[in-house]
């Protein structure tokens, strides 16, 4: 069958009524997780991902995505009316959607932001749809060996992305990689810093660790902060965008969905960075680059759509490869393995209904989240004006109830506290925790590949070199290691 | 140890701790048993090895932050904080109590305590506010926990007795 029958069937699959639901769900709760400062889409993500056990393994992944996508959109808002950005990626769309506001076309703002993830979004999972196939035929003939350093090569680029210097980021994955151990290890069944507890024999919790490191951190994180702005919602007369607004848009969009698409497959890079690179090609292209900070409608649509378009880009490592590129996929990874799901290059064939059907649903909520965002503004922008004192207790007390609820263990809170304070001292300290969260994720499958590569080859460590798929990571490797090092050494001292 | 002292040295702390992390997987790492295969590395060796790196990076870490916070204008202690504004702490406590009582006193009335104290101390709110809020907040979520979504919360050792 071709990709369009799959897609139909995808479609046909998609618009069941419970589908639909969670789809909605979905968009509608990473529109507030983006929304809400201190709350990005890692958190709402990892706060509903007990909710997806009683689901099918579709439905899961439906309404997690959904949250991922949902929350690029939502992010937006605060960035342009308070400019606070609802998370990470939304801080390029400060600097001119905020003049914008200032200059009383808020309104206009937000619904070019709003189509300008649309078309990212759409895009991006039409690229997924094509290019995702067409992948995993090929990584169907690769071997532990070239597992391990396509695995390893991931791990590496997600560091050289990293916020911190190299001498944080590697006691970092290393410490995170440690942790993935702990258990029985999966070869010989040797219990590995277990000390005899049974609970801990099954290795450490996934959710208890991720809704630490990055729910509970966030949470702790955010009573330094105060809000003093009051923000107000523009009218829905004064959401439509000008036609020269609109025309101004068109290419940086389609620009923006080039840059998210290619930066959102690199592991690590995601979102955050296609959204300044999109913004330094449009001021770098644009004839009035003065106009830039002061309220430049390209400088909102090229981010924005950049931002999007990620989504649907980093997906593909995580479906074909089973890698997570960014924290975010490593929670859908952990709710497909949680189903019996293993993402790889036989997800496709084997599976399809879970691939098509995220596809179609992806299409699908992209549109939701316009018709949502755009007229109901107004309640997103209603829920900044309930203080954080009030919320904290409810989201924390969401945090305990989720981890709980996945193995009714009062062992897997207590990570959670730890993971928690270890989360805010790291943050504290000026650590990126999300190479933890990554190396935790795929720490099982490259000890296990390391060791079997080892096996076959009798000890001789030349065999993670040979082969198209190693080498041709490798290659991929050390482009990006010679890209980063020279913008480090031009910019950064050793320690961050 | 002072705030300000904890913040000045936050970094060099952290590599402490990090480098006390390999000790400890490092340390262990050993006492496990070898692989049956002299060819193919053990359950110890990744484990050992990356127990390595964190004692190497974590000294560097600390040796280095050390250095530089060394050399960085002393920091003001400022006023000492009201135990109402020191909502980080008070947030860990809440969250240890939980995980502590949720099982033994169940789900509705740890949720109680737990949001009548977020309310009162995180969100500065009096208590008889709070605790009707708190008490709508525990039986909206344990319905829409346990009857929408099937998920078992605990009913705690106290109804366990009284109801069982």
């Amino acid at each position: 069958m071709d990709s369009l029958g799959h897609l139909m069937n995808g479609l046909a699959l998609a618009i069941q009524p419970k589908y639909l639901f969670y789809c909605f769900v979905g968009c509608f709760w990473g529109s507030i997780v983006g929304v809400l400062p201190g709350l990005g889409p890692l958190a709402g993500m990892a706060l509903l991902l007990p909710l997806t056990y009683t689901m099918d393994p579709t439905g899961a992944l439906i309404m997690l995505s959904g949250i991922f996508y949902g929350a690029m959109y939502g992010g937006s808002t605060t960035s342009i009316l308070m400019r606070i950005p609802g998370e990470a990626a939304s801080v390029v769309t400060c600097i001119d959607g905020y003049e914008m506001a200032r200059n009383g076309r808020a309104g206009a703002a937000l619904t070019i932001a709003a189509l300008g993830s649309f078309v990212g979004g759409v895009l991006s999972v039409i690229g997924l749809m094509l290019l995702a196939p067409s992948v995993a035929d090929a990584m169907l003939a690769i071997g532990p060996s070239a597992e391990f350093t396509i695995l390893v090569t991931a791990l590496i680029i997600s560091m050289f992305a990293s916020d911190s210097s190299f001498l944080k980021t590697i006691p970092i994955v290393a410490l995170g990689l440690c942790l993935a151990m702990v258990g029985l290890d999966p070869l010989t069944a040797t219990a590995r810093f277990t000390f005899g507890s049974l609970e801990v024999s099954d290795g450490l919790s996934f959710t208890a660790i991720s809704i630490g490191l990055f729910g509970i951190s966030e949470i702790l994180l955010s009573f330094g902060q105060s809000i003093t702005e009051r923000p107000k919602a523009p009218a829905l007369r004064d959401m439509a965008p000008t036609r020269q607004e609109l025309k101004d848009s068109v290419m940086p969009m389609l620009r923006g969905s080039g840059i998210g698409f290619i930066f959102g497959i690199l592991p690590g890079v995601g979102h955050i960075v296609s959204t300044f690179a999109s913004y330094a090609v449009e001021k770098g292209l644009s004839k009035h680059p003065e106009k830039f900070g002061k309220g430049a409608v390209e400088g909102v649509a090229g981010p924005e759509t950049a931002n999007n378009a990620t989504t649907g880009a980093a997906m593909i490592p995580l479906l074909v490869l089973g890698i997570p590129a960014i924290p975010v996929t490593a929670v859908l990874l952990s709710a497909l393995t949680i189903h019996g799901v293993q993402p790889g290059p036989m997800l496709i064939s084997q599976s399809p209904q879970i691939f098509w059907g995220l596809i179609a649903s992806m299409l699908i909520g992209n549109l939701m989240l316009v018709i949502l965002n755009v007229p109901l503004v107004g309640i997103f922008v209603s829920m900044l004006r309930v203080p954080y004192g009030y919320l904290a207790p409810m989201v924390l007390l969401i945090c305990i109830i989720g981890v709980f609820s996945v193995k009714a263990s009062s062992f897997d809170l207590a990570v959670m506290l730890v993971s928690g304070i270890v989360g805010y001292v790291l943050r504290l300290a000026k650590f990126d925790i999300a190479p933890l969260l990554l190396a935790f994720v795929l720490g099982d499958r490259i000890e296990i590949s390391f060791r079997r590569a080892l096996t076959i080859s009798e000890g001789d460590f030349m065999i993670f070199v040979k082969g198209p798929a190693a080498q041709g990571s490798l290659l991929i490797l050390a482009a990006v290691m010679l890209g980063v090092l020279v913008l480090r050494l031009r910019k950064r001292p050793v320690v961050a | 140890m002072t705030r300000a002292f904890l913040l000045r040295y936050v970094e060099a702390l952290v590599g402490c701790a990090i480098a006390a992390a390999g000790a400890f997987f490092a340390i262990l790492s050993a006492r496990l048993p070898a692989s049956p295969d002299p060819t193919a590395p053990g359950p110890a060796m990744a484990p050992g090895s990356l127990g390595l790196i964190l004692i190497v990076f974590g000294g560097l870490i600390a040796v280095i932050s050390a250095k530089k916070a060394a050399l960085a204008p002393p920091m003001d202690n400022g006023p000492a904080l009201p135990l109402r504004q020191r909502k980080v702490e008070i947030a860990l406590i809440m969250i240890g109590g939980c995980v502590l009582l949720l099982e033994p006193l169940g789900f509705m009335l740890s949720t109680i305590l737990f949001l009548v104290a977020g309310f009162v101390f995180l969100g500065e709110i009096s208590w008889r506010f709070a605790l009707p809020a708190a008490t709508l907040a525990a039986v909206s979520l344990w319905l829409f926990f346990t009857k929408l979504l099937g998920v078992g919360l605990p009913y705690g050792l106290i109804a366990e007795v009284l109801f069982r």
